[in-house]
């Protein structure tokens, strides 16, 4: 079996956002794995994944872990039929004096679609993340 | 496909725990590892049982984390030697560790009672242990290190999937909050209603714990706001400088607090319980099921803890309407209020108005946390389901004091969950 973290994240490297495809029920494993998350086959291929999402809720705030800035995250689902969650840029919210803004940016982003993108973490480790468009997923 | 069942009938004899705190800061807890801690509450489950040392064959221990504080893996090897467990000079019975995140020793007890319904043993001793708040290792043994907030945090975030969460900025604190947003959306609750809510829960928490001297922080109400010099508990609540925001809605005593300490408990096969003295509290289900990232298109529910409700429901064949005491591992506020509707326990929809009429409270129709739940008892991460499993057994024991749900529950339940993704049922019953 190929080491499939390190090819994922070479991939991401290259701008490319990879699912495996199981080549015998075609369920898509994303992140992805060495089973089928379905049938358990270990024969899959690498698929690039749609670009498009909707965002299905949104939280913001600090992380603890990450405590430079506040950030907001975002579950989405790509058409592929998985969730997953990353940060979503925006750059007309604002993290302001009220923590609570979340309140009224929640109904204005969910079911909104969105685009993935590929960025960096806070320790410049490629990160899948997601900014708000008008295309349609 | 037929339902699941045990192949013997099960019991829990004893129970037990040790001291609680803080390894570095609190009188009795300094420098306790989990050797020290788990040999206590071991002790005190074995005493609880009536039987003697002898009568325990195996060993199933759920820790989190002690490889990172204490350096520690094959736990099962070392405090298999803390139990009085010998089997012969210098050699001791079966023991093994378990992991689970926080709910590893909900992981061992459900090991535990599977090796005994399967005829393997009929007496074993299972639980938790977790010394989470400083670090020791090889080259001072035993000497408690205070750690900072990033070593404290590290440890922790160990749970999450290195692969992907950490690396992808997937942070719990965010999803706990997507839960709570997406609840309110979903049921039309408005800003002011979820934080209502997020108060209520606390104060039943904190109420709950009241009285209770063994806890690791139960000041009464009245002493807090005169501590912080305001008239009125939801004054308190609400401040920022006081309570402030983590990832709103979530403040941050709408978190537990983390403690070192261990729980255990004394399960046996019933044909061995029937010839002792102690009530037995009959283990009669149990559940696990877990979920990628615990993310789905319905943030307001949590289906794998649905998932493992029906596992254990089926395995034990009651309904939620049997359920008459529930003991939450609620390390925040979604992992209290959504499990218990995704349970049966409190009806879709209902926690609003649940929560602020008390129903929660020992004392209320649909009583949650009579311990107090991790408010005041605070969050041992690896022992919290065994100390669940210890509340709910005196319960029906009607043993809990003060705290005694009246009329004496007959069926409780009660829920745990490894990162938040990873739940398991039990359900107990006298």
């Amino acid at each position: 079996m190929e080491p499939i973290l390190y090819e994922f994240y070479q991939h991401m490297k290259n701008g490319k956002i990879l699912g495996l495809c199981c080549k015998k029920c075609k369920t898509i494993a994303f992140p992805p794995r060495g089973l089928c998350r379905h049938c358990g086959n270990a024969e899959s291929e690498w698929i690039p994944l749609s670009k498009k999402c909707n965002i299905v809720s949104v939280a913001a705030g600090y992380s603890a872990f990450f405590p430079s800035s506040p950030f907001i995250l975002a579950t989405v689902e790509i058409p592929e039929g998985t969730y997953f969650a990353v940060p979503l840029y925006d750059e007309f919210f604002s993290f302001s004096d009220n923590p609570d803004c979340i309140w009224e940016y929640y109904d204005s982003v969910v079911g909104k679609n969105g685009e993935l993108f590929i960025g960096q973490n806070p320790a410049g480790a490629p990160m899948i993340a997601v900014r708000l468009c008008t295309c349609q997923v | 496909m037929p339902p699941k069942k045990l192949r013997r009938n099960i019991d829990i004899i004893g129970v037990g725990s040790s001291i609680s705190g803080l390894a570095d800061k609190t009188d009795g807890c300094i420098n306790l590892t989990t050797r020290e801690l788990w040999a206590e509450a071991a002790a005190a489950a074995i005493k609880d049982s009536g039987l003697p040392h002898s009568a325990i064959e195996a060993l199933y221990i759920g820790n989190m984390q002690s490889s990172y504080n204490e350096g520690q893996y094959h736990l099962g090897y070392v405090l298999g030697m803390c139990n009085g467990l010998e089997a012969d000079e210098g050699i001791f019975k079966s023991a093994v560790g378990v992991e689970g995140a926080c709910a590893s020793s909900s992981h061992a007890i459900r090991a535990a009672v599977f090796a005994v319904a399967s005829g393997a043993y009929d007496v074993v001793i299972a639980g938790g242990v977790e010394q989470g708040n400083t670090k020791w290792d090889w080259t001072s043994p035993g000497e408690a290190q205070s750690m900072n907030t990033m070593d404290l945090l590290t440890g922790i975030f160990a749970h999450l999937d290195q692969g992907w969460e950490v690396p992808q900025m997937n942070m719990l604190d965010h999803v706990m909050s997507q839960w709570l947003l997406a609840y309110a959306k979903h049921y039309h609750l408005s800003k002011e209603q979820l934080l209502k809510m997020l108060d209520a829960r606390v104060i039943t928490n904190w109420t709950n714990g009241l009285g209770t001297p063994e806890l690791f922080w139960n000041p009464p109400i009245e002493e807090m706001l005169k501590q912080f010099n305001v008239s009125d508990i939801h004054e308190l609540l609400a401040s920022p400088k006081i309570n402030p925001v983590r990832n709103w809605p979530i403040r941050r005593w709408d978190y537990m607090r983390r403690v070192d300490g261990a729980s255990a408990v004394v399960i046996c096969a019933a044909d061995v319980s029937k010839n002792t003295k102690r009530i037995p509290i009959h283990y009669l289900g149990t559940g696990n099921a877990l979920q990628q990232y615990a993310l789905s298109r319905d943030m307001y529910r949590m289906p794998f803890v649905e998932e493992a409700g029906k596992q254990a429901y089926s395995m034990s064949g009651l309904m939620p309407s049997d359920i008459n005491i529930v003991e939450m591992y609620d390390f925040g506020p979604a992992e209290y209020f959504l499990p218990l509707e995704d349970l049966g326990f409190w009806g879709r929809g209902e926690s609003y108005e649940r929560a602020i009429s008390g129903s929660g409270l020992y004392s209320g129709d649909k009583p949650v946390n009579p311990s107090s739940g991790g408010s005041t008892c605070g969050c041992v991460s690896g022992a919290i389901g065994a100390a669940s499993i210890g509340h709910l057994v005196r319960e029906l024991r009607c043993e809990a004091g003060a705290k005694q749900v009246k009329p004496q529950p007959k069926i409780g339940m009660a829920y745990d969950c490894g990162g938040a993704r990873n739940c398991v049922i039990h359900i107990l019953g006298r």
